[in-house]
Order: C-alpha cells, then structure tokens, then sequence
C-alpha cells in the first residue's frame, strides 16, 4: 500500500513536470565564461533567448527505493548567439564556475498549451490511507521538485532531525550525501562564510567544563520570535585538532534541537563546539558560536594517581646469565673470563609520557677480562663482584604517529669489593616495548666497567618472544674489549608467564671467545 | 541560594500550550535547581517537571506554579543535585514539552574542583581521615672482622606515628612521629661503639602539589650521641603510598647519617600491595661508609582499617660483608 502510493505521488509530480514544452540539449563545450550547446535555431533557440541550466542527479526514492533521474537547478543566461546547430552562451562568473560539460541546458518554446489527462487515480475514491512516517517522507520528497541544492538539503536534514527512526531514514541519509557531494563539487564548503541567515541564533547555556570521557549533551533552542531553523549541525572537535566533526542535532518538540558530544572526544584540554543551522531556503549560518570563536569547555586532565590506579600494567621478570669469553679458547694456560648475574625486577607500565617505572636488583660476579692473559696461582684472575638495586624510568616522546620512541634512565646503586658504587643506564627504543622494537643502550657501573648493545625485539607469533642483541663491553673488570652476540627467546605458556632462554656467543679476539646461556620466567599481571 | 533559571517561554509564532525550554547544562551539587518558566495565555498550566538523579531509578515530580504574567517556577531539590548529574523532562498536561523518559535531558552537577578533588582523595582511604602507624627493623651489615676481632654493624629502628588528612589544598596530610634508632658500628679505630639516638621527634607537612603528586617535608629533632641534633626527610611521590606509586626521597639527621632511596610500589596483587626499595645510607652513623640496602615490602589490608606489613631486605657496605634486614609493621585507618 505505502509503496503504491509513492508511485502515484511520483507519477503525478512526472505529469506536472511535463506540462511545459521545453527544448533541452547538453553543454557540450566549455571555453572560460562560454558555454556551447547542442541546441540551434531548428531546435528554437534565439540570440537573447533565456536558457537555463541544471544539472542531472540520480537519487533513490526513499519509499519505492527506485533510481529516480532528477536534477538541480544550477541558473539561468543569455543566449549570445544561436546557429544552425549549435548555441553559445557567455555565463557570468558566479554561473560558469558551477556549469560544467555534460548539464542540461534548457530553452522554453512558447506552444499552444494542450491539456493534460488527468491521472488515472484522480477520481473521488478517497486516497489510501498511509502511516505517518511514508506519509513525512512522501511530502518532504514531494516538495523537492525543481528546488535548489541548498533547500534540498536543508530540507532533508530537518526531516532527519525529526525523524532520524524512520524506517526511510537511511535510504534518506544517502540521497543526503548524494546531494552534499553534488554540493561540494559546485561550491566548496566554507562554514561561516555561508550566506548570513537572519535570526538563525540559538539561544543555549554552554556547559563550561566537562568529565574526561564523559559524552557532553547538549540543547539548542530557536528564538522566541523566530522559526526553529530547517536543520542544525553541531560541530565539534577536541581543543588542538584541526577540523570539526558534525552531528545533525535532534529536533525535540517545537523548538529544541539536542545533540551529543561524545565521550571519545572529551578528554584534557577540552572540546570546542558550535551549531550551523540552515534555513527553509537552504541558507546556512553560525547559529551558536563560530569556527573562528567557538564554545569552549573545559575537561580536566585525569589526576596524576588514576595513572597509577589501573591493573594488568605489572610484570615482574627474573633472569640468570652466564657469559663465559673463553671457553673455547684453545691456547694453553688458564684464561678465565666470565661472568654471572642474576636481576629480579618489577615493571610497572604507567603510560602516558611516563611509560613505565621499574626497580630491581642484581648480584653480578665475573673474573677475568683480559684477552691474551694467562692466570696463575701467583697471578690468579682478577675478580668482580656487585651487589646492586636499579630504578629506571622510562619516558615516551609525545607523537601521534609512528611508532613509540622511548628514552629510559636507569640509576644503579650498590656494593663492589671496593664499597659503595653507583652506575648508569640509558636506553633509546624506538617501537613498541611489548611488541616489535629495536633499542640502543650504553651503561657504566662503577667497578664493572661500561656496556652497550643494540636490541631487536619481536613477537613473530603469538606466543613467542624474539630478542637479538649485539653488545660491546669490558666488563667485568674494564679489561679489554669484547663482542657479545646473544639472542633471547621467550614462550608465553599463559597469558600471565613466560620462561625465556637465552644463548650466546662472546669473545674478545679470535682465539679468546666463549659460549654462554640463560634463563628467565616472566610474570605479568 | 545560587539559583539556575530555565526560560521557558512560548514564541510569537508558538501556538498556545507550547513549551519553549532552555535547560541547563550544568548545576552546582547539593543547591536546589531552580526552574523559571514563562508559559503562555494558557492559566490551567499543567507543566510538571520530572526529574531523577542519574543512577536512581525513579522519577519525581515538581509542579510548576506561577510567579508573575507568563512567568512560572518550579525547583528540584537539592537532595537530587548530586553528581555526575540529573535527567529530567517537561510534561504539560498529557503533552511531552520537551523529553521524554526515554530521552530526558541530562544536566552535569559539579561541585567546586576542590571539593571534587577531596571527595577522590576521600575515597581512596575510604573516608578515614586518621592513621597511626608502627613499623619496627631490624638492619644488619654484617658482621666484619677488624683486628682479628668480629665487630657488629647493626641497628633497629622503630617509628611510631600519627597521621591526619587535613585535605586543605595544597596541604593534604599533617603527620606526627617519633623514631627511635639504636645500632652498633666499628668506629674508625675498628672498635664497636653506640650510635644513633633514642628518640627523636619529627612533624610532617605533605603538600599535594596536583593530584596524585606529592611533597611530604619533615623536620626532625633528636638527642644524639654527640647532643642535640636536627635532621630532615623529604619525599616526591607519584601515586598513592598505599597502592601503587613511585617515589624517591632523603632523609637527613645529624650525627646519624643520612639515607637517598627509590622505591616502586604496586597495587595489583589483590589483597597484597608490594614495594621495591633501593637505598643507599650511611645509617646509623655518619662517619661509616655508605652502604646499600635492597628491600622488599608486602603488606595486607584488612578490613575496617588494619594493615599489617612485613619486609625483608640486603644491606652491605662492600663485597665482603652483608646481612639482612627485615621489619614489621602496622597502621590502623579511621
């Protein structure tokens, strides 16, 4: 029943359409401001002829969901010179800036008028009666007809406003971005700078500050003594981002249009809003604020102890390494060089700028450290010996893209053979800490000696951890300079446990070089 | 009484019954919301307000009456201004004037960002002000043997204290303490001697300077072995002492020595928050040399206030000594 009756709304609107004999051709050509169309004198154009211009659109009828072929009024000119076959026109700049090849030009050609049959269904049977929501949608499109893209549009979006549950309103909301698309591509869209529409102003207390992640609702209301507006957008965007998002505002009752900023655009510093309204006519102006001066609220940075409030951010990680630099050196005599530590600590993942904290200790021993020095019972290995805690921080550089970059600090205290020490880290990473990253890292300890290495982290599956690193160092006793070669991996058994293992290889020349090993177990929670 | 007015008016070109509404976006917590109508020719009025505290589940109604000419008033009570806010809408008579129970019109209510602040601050030690405190250590270096003789390193420690969360921004907390500190060292002739005090006395002022970010400065007075003697703590922390936070810190006295520390804490084992400390001090007197002590802290909160902790730690001064440290220690909440 709903779908026979828009047929016949339409195919009544069709007959009306036809009662004018009009003569249409197509622009074929364009050169600046002129205009050649395929219509000529045979066809009834004269030089100071009017012709008028329009451009083809396709929508979709909202209610028999069929293509119909309609189109936009773009403006109306002046026949320069009309020949056999062809017509010129010279269009002012505002009309040849939106007439293109390929629009409908149109010329009227006074005939006798002929009357019209009568529709078939235009007798005194009472019409069908139809539901509201085909009966709104059927009038709105009814009045479409030969009305300019700005009204269209203003037109639609009031309907929307007011109906945004209708069963036709997605099928309207594309005919919507039909018409927007044809808009922009005529007249790019400059908000604020649109035609100014009087009394167009919405009266509405603004909030001044607002919950971070908490949506912001939001009530406009017309003039006491001015219509509501057709429709109204509300613009907004986080304070600092560059372009505005819109929602269409609700209509509520006669003179409220409500709307929504969203939660997930409140956040620190705050949001920034105003309303664009259109009249019937489809004039659009600033009805509440403006781009250049819109309405500011106030969302506070959540407090520095929230940061530290949330859980699964933890992991506690428990290594042992066993570096050895000359078990495989083959020369006579003893030439001792290894070393051994064992580190347990806690990683806590803050986020924000601070991204993580950790803090630890560690027994490091060693002994040894020379390349081409043979031990002795009267020149026994010198040895090293550390007793150490750290605490480190690591900072995020702000950036919204790429990947993360990270500079951690870590401070070592603690207790060698010849008392108190203290050493420090440094650590660049660039990616993801707990997925795919390479790091840079140089440490001094004192009594150790220094320690640099280059990292790549990965996770290629799933479940598994992938570490390789090459380091530089001359630990444990600042001796002589080595290569250390190693490569970490990890099986993540549960979400919460990760035994790791760890092989290497490390020399300090070519005959002096060693194969070590280690292990670990990971815990996050 | 800080009144918010709604206008409510019927246009020019509004038909008779119709309702024109400018609510609020935002009221004060615990003031009465007052709603200033203006209604049209229609005196038999009938425009009710319907209203609920977000979170509650039933409405209430307040009647509009009127005031002056068009003009009509209507107040929510207090008792319903209460954050994060309130939803309410306007019925005349059988009509919807704007709203609906299905789609209310939501009002932020604030209260003053200090009041805010405190409300968190309260919430987070459930609403008790008030904390005394004991914890008890043993620290142990080692003993090393000079001379051919063991000598002991060694003292405990035990501070008592009572705490208060005054909430006054930016002053948070005033906190009262004494410290006793009685340990055994090698003096510089390798014999074993007395240092530290017996009592001290310290008062504390922890300066919230934004939220979550704190500055405790203490000052201490103590009897030393040489006399009278002043000492001073401070600390900058991130988070909260009781749950998970980041903090570093010296502590100066006198005679006694003095202590720089890091400590990490978390939260995030149900029902056992921990603590990481790395702490470098010379304890308990300043002519030794500087050692480290490696401490680790778990505590569990029971209801209705207590906590009780325990600690265990390394402290050495070089390689060829070391010992343990452990501590006991509790705070009761109200």
């Amino acid at each position: 029943m709903r779908v026979g009756m828009a047929v016949l709304i339409t195919l009544a609107l069709a007959a009306r359409a036809r009662a004018d004999e009009i003569a249409r051709g197509v622009v074929i050509r364009k050169e600046d401001r002129a205009v050649y169309v395929n219509l000529g004198r045979a066809g009834g154009a004269a030089d100071g002829a009017p012709i008028r211009f329009k451009r083809p659109i396709a929508l979709v009828h909202p209610v028999t969901k069929k293509k119909v072929d309609d189109w936009i009024p773009l403006g109306q000119a002046t026949i320069a010179a009309a020949g056999d076959r062809l017509t010129r026109v010279v269009l002012d700049d505002e009309l040849a800036a939106e007439v293109n090849v390929g629009d409908v030009a149109e010329i009227y050609v006074t005939v006798a008028a002929t009357p019209t049959a009568a529709p078939a269904n235009a007798d005194d049977t009472p019409p069908p009666q139809i539901d509201p929501h085909t009966q709104s949608v059927l009038a709105t499109w009814a009045q479409q007809s030969g009305k300019p893209l700005a009204a269209r549009i203003a037109a639609w979006e009031g309907w929307l406003s007011g109906h945004a549950d209708s069963p036709y309103a997605e099928i309207v909301r594309t005919d919507l971005e039909t018409l927007r698309a044809e808009r922009d591509e005529l007249v790019p869209r400059r908000i604020g700078q649109a035609v100014a529409l009087p009394d167009a102003a919405l009266e509405h207390a603004a909030p001044t500050r607002a919950t971070d992640g908490r949506a912001i609702p939001l009530v406009f209301v017309a003039g006491a003594h001015a219509p509501a507006p057709a429709s109204a957008w509300l613009h907004y965007r986080a304070i600092g981002a560059r372009t505005f998002r819109r929602v269409l505002l609700a209509q509520d009752g006669d003179f409220a249009l409500r709307g929504l900023i969203p939660g997930e655009v409140v956040h620190a510093p705050g949001v920034e809003y105003f309303v664009e309204a259109s009249a019937p006519s489809g004039a659009t102006a600033a009805a509440f604020a403006s781009p250049d001066q819109p309405a500011k609220v106030e969302v506070a940075a959540p407090p520095v102890a929230d940061a530290f409030a949330a859980t699964h951010r933890s992991r506690m990680t428990i290594t042992s390494t066993y570096l050895d630099f000359g078990n495989l050196d083959k020369r006579t005599g003893d030439h001792t060089d290894r070393v051994a530590w064992t580190e347990a600590d806690v990683l806590y993942r803050v986020g924000r700028t601070l991204w993580g904290v950790r803090a630890g200790y560690g027994v490091y021993r060693g002994s040894g450290g020379y390349k081409d020095r043979a031990w002795s019972d009267a020149m026994p290995a010198p040895t090293a010996s550390f007793s150490y805690g750290y605490a480190e921080a690591e900072l995020r550089a702000p950036t919204d893209t790429g990947p993360p970059i990270d500079l951690a600090l870590r401070g070592v205290a603690g207790v060698g053979t010849s008392g108190f020490g203290m050493g420090i880290e440094a650590k660049a990473r660039v990616g993801d800490p707990d997925a795919t990253n390479l790091s840079f890292l140089i440490a001094s300890i004192a009594e150790i000696g220094t320690f640099g290495d280059v990292r790549f982290e990965a996770v290629p599956r799933p479940r598994l951890y992938v570490g390789m690193a090459i380091g530089v160092t001359d630990q444990p006793n600042e001796g002589d300079l080595g290569v250390r070669v190693a490569t970490d991996f990890g099986w993540r058994v549960t979400p919460w446990l990760m035994p790791t293992v760890r092989a290497s290889w490390q020399g300090r020349s070519a005959d002096h070089s060693g194969v070590g090993a280690g292990a670990g177990v990971v815990f996050d929670w | 009484m800080k009144s918010l007015l709604i206008l409510i008016a019927i246009g020019a070109s509004a038909h008779a019954g119709t309702v024109r509404h400018v609510p609020p976006s935002e009221a004060t917590a615990g003031e009465p919301l007052q709603l200033i109508a203006q209604l049209g020719d229609n005196a038999d009025s009938a425009l009710v307000v319907r209203y609920r505290a977000l979170g509650v589940r039933a409405w209430s109604n307040a009647t509009f009456t009127r005031r002056e000419d068009r003009e009509w008033i209507a107040e929510i009570p207090a008792d319903a201004i209460a954050p994060p806010g309130l939803e309410y809408f306007l019925v005349d008579g059988d009509h919807a004037a704007l709203g609906s129970e299905s789609w209310p019109v939501e009002v932020a209510v604030h209260r003053a960002p200090e009041a805010e602040r405190a409300d968190r601050d309260l919430a987070r030690v459930l609403g008790r002000r008030s904390r005394v405190h004991v914890m008890t250590e043993w620290i142990d270096y080692g003993a090393r043997t000079i001379h051919d003789r063991a000598v002991d390193d060694h003292y405990y420690r035990v501070d008592a204290d009572f705490s208060y969360a005054l909430l006054a921004y930016p002053l948070e907390q005033l906190r009262f303490g004494y410290t006793r500190l009685v340990g055994t060292t090698p003096d510089d002739g390798g014999l074993a001697h007395e240092a530290g005090f017996k009592v001290a006395g310290w008062f504390e002022l922890g300066f919230g300077i934004v939220e979550g970010v704190r500055f405790d400065a203490r000052g201490i007075v103590a009897a030393t072995q040489g006399g009278f003697a002043l000492g001073t703590r401070a600390e900058v922390r991130l988070g909260d002492a009781d749950r998970t936070h980041v903090a570093t810190g010296l502590e100066y006295l006198a005679d006694v020595g003095a202590t720089g520390y890091f400590r990490l804490g978390w939260a995030t084992v149900p029902g056992a928050p921990m603590a990481v400390t790395i702490e470098g001090t010379d304890l308990p007197s300043s002519d030794r040399a500087t050692g480290v002590r490696l401490l680790y802290d778990i505590a569990h909160p029971f209801e209705g206030g207590l906590r009780v902790g325990a600690r265990v730690g390394y402290a050495a001064r070089d390689q060829s000594a070391g010992g343990i440290s452990a501590g006991l220690g509790a705070s009761f909440d109200f």
